[in-house]
């Protein structure tokens, strides 16, 4: 029986925005940012990335824009593990198109930028849960995305990591990457400049009761 | 098991087609003479052992082949039954086509398969026989020569006979087939007044069948008494044909051998790691109060729950395949052709199976068992290895699916995502080493069957025994390049050291014509003579030790100078006898007459033309290709389906090696996906995996292929007793290189399909 993931979806994030998607598990958060990557295609309705309109795209071109347009960091990291650390940040620079001296050089300049130059010869099951998280987000940025998009980028780590990765997305935020995270944790969405939230796959979902709930103005007790 | 049933009815054949055709326990024959009082073969039909007997004459005639070659006495015999009774009792031919000639109708006979190869006729076809009159026999047999044309030579009528039907042949003979004329033709052109017959031969089973042989031979000896006859007991040939028999089951049970530990060895390790990964889990359970022998009990339950339909299977499988067997020449002898169910192989293969997979599914179980409590050996993470291969593939700016696919092909992966590389380049290994190897051992056996010299025939013809005024006319014959003359093959044998060893002792007349050595040189003076192998081995010699030859009443030392091949004879097989000059045998064998004369064409000549005077001037040259030879180049096959068996079950590891990692590492699939891997790319992912498995298989398997090809070579060389040149097809060796990666990439359609569709959304969210 075919399952209504979203329903009612409206959101735009403007260029530099860091967003947040806040809402309990279950409720749609994953689906829409796999749609928003062209990982999932959406039965209806319209997506647009970078101006460029992912309806009726083939698995082809969505791959393309991907690597044009596109980082991920998910939850559970998603290393390749047979790969050390910085072949894990260079592949996906040589996917985008870098040469592979260009796509190495990146790969050094953004582990250097996130604190694990001297894990580069690594494999990732050698590394912390924030260092491999933090070279999550550095392979998503190896390929200068318009967006990174970032699933509950603190949901497997303990809470020193998290605040790592949080401080992390503030200062790429402040360098002007545009980023959406999706989140059911509010601690972790207050890092963001703008929250939605999302219930039921409605974005942006509002409290019915909430907004017809009587304007009780300040009331001494 | 299909391959070792086939082996063992192979074996057997022959054993069941002498008791099917009511094979004759002896022959008796008066000889050839006219005139002569000869044995009454009356007397010895009544014998009290014989319990059936047929009496057939092997009629003289001249005949043509299709080709227009006569068919001369060693290659074709004419055989009629002489009281006229259709052959059913004794000999009984074993149809392959065609019928049994009508005895009504005097002018049908019955060929065997040689007889029909060398006259160059089918069933239907027709044959012309000019018979020789038994007087024309009688007064001019030193004149009758098989290379007059039937047509005009009248010495006696000229008859056509249809061949009706087409029988197997298992002769003991290396040359010869048989017609079978009707029964009522002897009758009907002229009988034993009107018929020149070489013998007549009476065939005989007896009561208590081979037992009882001695006494009749003793029973036929007191009725001959000083006359002369001929006897022939059948069973001291027959080892020959067996000979050429259990060469074939060897091959197949070498095959059969080799099939099974090619699949133990790439199958075993995918049934290990698949029973090993059943086996996780087995943490939880034990922890819920399991003890170690219940996971193994566990184990085991599950291992037969495949290992019982397994063996079902192949039973099934190998019942199935059963009409290819028996192979070769058994093939043709085999009384019950079709399925055939050898309960003993299929009971005994079907039981390996069961425990071998049983096994298997055992010993992973216990391993994982043996972990500590709480430990489960499965689940942990080894820290993943990295490889240089792929970042120095990267570095070189190969393409990323490239780069991917070999670190698939080369790389494990953490537990949970082991896939069995090792085996599948284990296999392609393999599959290259064994396919090369094949093609050079089939190209040297191609080559030996091709090159007379290297099984010792060093000239161009060998004539019989011939006039000497032949001789000094070939002496004097510009075309003709070497000359020797000797004894050879229908000399007895001499003793060496107590041992009986044929010879071949031939001088030289012109120019030289020296045996094929294998090491050390010919021999060039009296006291020298040149050994084969096996003897050499027998005799327990070396080169440069003496042997004394002596034929029981003279005696020579002879320093053995060489090892080589002495041409076989009737009465010499290869890798036995010794070479000597004919001056040095008749010190010992004073009396020894020459029998065999080698001729050597001069350089330049047309040679076709030459050997074709030198066949009529001979009437037919007593070469032969030995027998060993001949029974090889019939399993001169068998090192391409060894390969080709090897290539499939390369193939179908491989194909599980790509099907388990896609499952295994859909994960890295699909987080290529996310960085921007198109469906194709996936694709080529895969294709690069195999092709790298390709790559290594041909890199390490060619060298090995070739070392072995010939390591294998030469040793079959040497127990065969011929000279070794080993061939190396470079020309087809080279074809291996595009044929493998094809190959590879044939498998890789599938799963790099079911790749490129890998969706990685799903993947990732239960990840």
């Amino acid at each position: 029986m075919p399952v209504r993931a979203l329903r009612s979806v409206n959101l735009s994030v403007e260029a530099g925005e860091f967003v947040a998607i806040m809402g309990p598990s279950g409720c749609g958060k994953s689906t829409l940012l796999n749609l928003v990557a062209g990982l999932d295609i959406p039965s209806d309705g319209e997506l647009e990335l970078a101006g460029v309109t992912l309806r009726g795209k083939s698995e082809r071109e969505l791959a393309r824009l991907r690597r044009a347009h596109i980082g991920i960091v998910f939850q559970f990291f998603n290393l390749l593990e047979d790969m050390s650390a910085l072949e894990n940040v260079a592949l996906a620079a040589a996917i985008a198109g870098a040469s592979p001296r260009q796509a190495e050089r990146r790969a050094r300049d953004l582990l250097d930028l996130l604190g694990l130059a001297d894990k580069g010869r690594e494999a990732p099951g050698l590394l912390s849960g924030g260092q491999r998280q933090r070279l999550a987000i550095a392979r998503a940025l190896a390929n200068e995305p318009t967006l990174v998009l970032a699933d509950e980028p603190t949901g497997a780590l303990d809470s020193e990591g998290g605040l790592e990765v949080l401080e992390l997305f503030r200062r790429l935020h402040a360098d002007g990457q545009t980023i959406l995270m999706v989140t059911h944790d509010q601690r972790v969405a207050d890092a963001a400049s703008r929250i939605v939230l999302m219930r039921d796959g409605r974005l942006p979902y509002v409290d019915d009761d909430l907004s017809a709930a009587p304007f009780t103005g300040a009331r001494r007790a | 098991m299909a391959l070792a049933a086939g082996a063992h009815r192979t074996q057997t054949a022959l054993h069941r087609y002498y008791v099917a055709t009511h094979a004759a326990d002896a022959y008796v024959d008066p000889g050839f003479g006219f005139g002569e009082e000869s044995l009454n073969l009356g007397r010895i039909e009544r014998l009290p052992q014989v319990a059936h007997w047929e009496l057939t004459a092997l009629l003289a005639a001249l005949a043509r082949g299709r080709s227009g070659q006569p068919l001369v006495p060693s290659s074709v015999a004419y055989l009629a039954p002489m009281d006229g009774r259709r052959k059913d009792s004794i000999d009984r031919p074993k149809l392959l086509r065609g019928r049994l000639p009508n005895p009504a109708v005097p002018d049908e006979a019955l060929g065997d398969s040689k007889a029909l190869q060398y006259a160059g006729v089918r069933v239907g076809d027709t044959l012309t026989l000019r018979l020789v009159s038994h007087d024309s026999l009688w007064h001019h047999a030193d004149a009758i020569h098989f290379y007059a044309d039937p047509a005009t030579a009248r010495w006696g009528p000229l008859v056509t006979v249809r061949v009706v039907g087409e029988s197997a042949n298992a002769r003991a003979d290396v040359d010869g087939g048989q017609f079978h004329l009707s029964p009522g033709f002897y009758r009907v052109y002229g009988g034993r007044v009107g018929l020149g017959s070489w013998v007549d031969e009476l065939a005989v089973r007896l009561k208590h069948g081979p037992a009882d042989v001695p006494a009749f031979a003793a029973g036929v000896s007191r009725i001959a008494g000083n006359l002369g006859y001929g006897f022939f007991d059948p069973s001291v040939a027959r080892p020959t044909v067996q000979r050429s028999m259990t060469l074939q089951t060897r091959a197949l049970e070498l095959l059969a051998v080799l099939g099974g530990v090619a699949a133990l060895l790439l199958f075993g390790q995918a049934l290990f790691r698949q029973a090993t990964l059943d086996s996780a889990g087995h943490g939880t359970l034990r922890s819920l109060g399991m003890t170690r022998g219940q996971l193994v009990a566990l184990g085991a339950a599950r291992a037969l729950t495949m290992a019982a339909p397994a063996a079902g299977l192949t039973v099934l499988l190998a019942a199935v395949l059963s009409p290819l067997a028996p192979i070769g020449r058994a093939r043709e002898l085999e009384p019950h052709p079709g399925f055939s169910l050898d309960g003993v192989a299929l009971a005994v293969g079907g039981a390996a199976v069961l425990l071998i997979v049983l096994a298997v599914g055992v010993l992973a179980t216990w391993r994982v068992a043996l972990a500590a409590p709480g430990e489960d050996r499965i689940r942990r993470e080894a820290p993943g290895k990295v490889t240089s291969v792929t970042a120095a593939l990267a570095r070189a700016g190969c393409a990323p699916a490239l780069v991917a696919g070999v670190r698939m092909a080369i790389q494990r992966g953490a537990r949970a995502a082991a896939v069995p590389v090792r085996a599948a380049l284990v296999a392609s290994v393999l599959a290259v080493g064994v396919a090369v190897a094949a093609l050079t051992f089939a190209a040297s056996v191609q080559h030996l069957l091709q090159t007379p010299r290297l099984y010792g025939q060093t000239w161009d013809f060998e004539g019989g025994p011939s006039p000497s005024r032949l001789v000094d006319r070939l002496k004097a014959d510009p075309a003709i390049g070497g000359l020797a003359v000797g004894a050879g093959w229908f000399n007895p044998p001499v003793h060496i050291d107590g041992r009986e060893v044929g010879v071949r002792a031939v001088d030289q007349l012109k120019g030289s014509i020296d045996p094929a050595v294998i090491e050390g040189r010919a021999p060039r003076s009296p006291d020298e003579i040149l050994l084969g192998t096996n003897t050499l081995g027998a005799l327990g010699k070396h080169i440069g030790d003496r042997v004394t030859m002596t034929d029981g009443t003279h005696a020579v030392s002879l320093r053995i100078v060489g090892r080589g091949v002495i041409p076989s004879s009737k009465s010499l097989k290869l890798g036995e006898g010794a070479a000597l000059s004919f001056q040095t045998l008749r010190r010992v064998q004073t009396e020894a007459q020459p029998d065999t004369v080698e001729v050597r064409l001069a350089p330049g000549v047309d040679r076709n033309r030459e050997l074709a005077r030198l066949d009529r001037l001979f009437e037919g040259s007593i070469a032969v290709r030995p027998q060993a030879v001949t029974d090889f180049g019939g399993v001169d096959q068998m090192p391409f389906y060894i390969a080709a068996l090897v290539g499939t079950a390369a193939a179908a590891v491989l194909a599980h090696a790509l099907l388990t990692s896609i499952r295994r590492r859909r994960r890295d699939l699909a987080v290529l996906k996310t960085l921007g891997f198109t469906p194709a790319q996936l694709s080529a992912t895969v294709a690069s995996q195999a092709t790298t498995v390709a790559m290594v298989g041909l890199l390490a398997g060619l060298p090995l292929g070739l070392g072995v090809g010939r390591y294998a070579y030469n040793l079959f060389a040497d127990n065969l007793g011929v000279v070794s040149d080993v061939v190396t097809p470079v020309g087809v060796i080279v074809l291996v290189v595009p044929a493998a990666i094809v190959v590879a990439n044939l498998v890789a359609a599938l799963p790099g399909w079911t790749a490129a569709r890998t969706r990685p959304a799903p993947v990732l969210r239960a990840e």
